[in-house]
């Protein structure tokens, strides 16, 4: 009796990996255009003084503040910019870490390149813009249509980004 | 021997063990704390007894270092990928850091749970908030009192052969008879629980325990002693003297002129088992050999 349990327990808890699994590598559908994107800490260069220990020691902050120089990427019709951002730092293998936040329904990009949100001081953290603007809206909130140029930046205090 | 310090002082003494313990990321100080945590427990406990208690802090380590890295993207040496997720080797070290963490303030409190019966607890709290401590002996009474009730109840059940040849489900039902037979029998203890305290004269006014604990020169010096240590170990910790970080990666551990910070948090850390030690080596000597 207890071994049957368990092993149906062991059989539903393979297939919720394998269905995980499946979820992640979903279709986006027709090409669309193109867009532009660049990622870039020079906001951190001003204020090494503030910088976490573990950053410094493995040299993880690159010396011209450009993480991801200006490239063009191709965009599908159910992109969005944090889909976008996953595709880029996975060809480019770039670190990125980021959380769901079910309140605001959108995705949280929490780190890029192993600097985190609050590495550099308090008020750090992950932002981006579409032609010069400053998003108003989560990274998966924000469908691309093609043309858009999109930055990803970290700024420090806040305000020190405009 | 150490039993008979005052209550206070254990409870000094152990708080700031355990601060030390949770306020560290250092892998020494940890292992340091478990050890210690060990030792003593082996002391007061014996060697049955504190075997459990590893058998069962090794298992909270290995689950904790089994789930951490399955949900955290943190760290830059790639074990290997499951689908688009990769397992780094820092979040497995730190998964093992973190249960070593938890099991040594568990191991601690076990320490401090043995040392102070309730007796002692409502020692501590009697003199300033005499209700608090009349709270806290009783329920902690309470939980032994009906572990063992439920105990006999299920016995009875047993006893009488309702568990023969039935199924899951039915088992499940008679256990919850069993629960609420338990909490109508635990009503009406609290009843005359309560009854027997109200005679007793608890709930007068200027109601004094009886306290048998006096304050000793070895009290004074002992708190003063875990006072000065535990607060400068803190100071010195929050400075930063044994930081440690894990993310994006750990480097190795250096024997620099930090190293003295070791041998104070040993120091301090097995006082109580060196003290433990030599009463028990003093009781050997002094027994009668008749």
């Amino acid at each position: 009796m207890k071994k049957k349990l368990f092993a149906i327990v062991l059989v539903i808890l393979c297939c919720a990996l394998l269905a995980s699994l499946l979820v992640g590598c979903n279709d986006l559908g027709e090409k669309v255009g193109q867009v532009t994107i660049t990622i870039e800490c020079k906001t951190i260069l001003d204020n090494m003084d503030k910088v976490e220990q573990g950053l410094l020691d493995n040299n993880i902050i690159p010396e011209d503040g450009v993480i991801l120089k200006k490239t063009t990427a191709t965009i599908y019709e159910k992109d969005n910019v944090y889909t976008l951002l996953k595709r880029v730092c996975k060809q480019n293998k770039i670190h990125l870490d980021y959380d769901y936040e079910a309140v605001f329904q959108t995705y949280y990009i929490k780190a890029i390149n192993h600097i985190y949100e609050m590495s550099v001081g308090e008020s750090s953290g992950w932002m981006y813009f579409i032609n010069g603007m400053e998003a108003d809206k989560g990274a998966s909130l924000y469908k691309l249509k093609g043309g858009e140029d999109i930055l990803f930046a970290y700024t420090v205090v806040v305000g020190d980004l405009k | 021997m150490i039993e008979k310090q005052n209550p206070i002082t254990i409870l000094c003494y152990i708080f700031f063990v355990i601060f030390i313990t949770m306020f560290s990321t250092n892998p020494i100080m940890l292992s340091i704390s478990f050890v210690s945590a060990i030792l003593i427990y082996l002391s007061l406990q014996g060697v049955k007894k504190t075997l459990i208690r590893l058998m069962y802090s090794v298992i909270f380590i290995l689950i904790i270092t089994i789930f951490n890295p399955l949900f955290s993207r943190q760290g830059m040496t790639i074990l290997f990928l499951i689908g688009e997720f990769a397992i780094t080797l820092e979040a497995l070290v730190y998964g093992i850091i973190i249960g070593l963490m938890f099991s040594s303030v568990m191991i601690w409190f076990g320490v401090l749970n043995t040392l102070l019966d309730s007796d002692k607890i409502s020692y501590i709290f009697s003199k300033y908030t005499p209700k608090i401590g009349t709270i806290l002996s009783v329920s902690l009474g309470l939980f032994p009192k009906y572990i063992s009730q439920y105990r006999k109840i299920d016995n009875n059940l047993k006893g009488l052969g309702l568990y023969d040849n039935v199924n899951a489900l039915s088992k499940i039902k008679l256990k919850f008879h069993a629960l609420s037979t338990l909490v109508s029998w635990s009503i009406e203890g609290a009843v005359t629980l309560s009854d027997s305290m109200s005679a007793r004269g608890y709930d007068l006014k200027g109601k004094r325990i009886y306290l048998k604990y006096s304050f000793g020169i070895l009290d004074i010096l002992f708190l003063l002693f875990s006072f000065a240590i535990g607060i400068c170990l803190l100071v010195f910790m929050g400075l930063g003297v044994c930081s440690f970080y894990y993310y994006p990666t750990f480097k190795v551990l250096e024997w620099d002129s930090n190293i003295w910070i070791y041998f104070v948090t040993f120091g301090f850390m097995n006082i109580m088992f060196l003290i433990n030690v030599w009463g028990m080596i003093k009781w050997q000597f002094t027994v009668s050999k008749i």
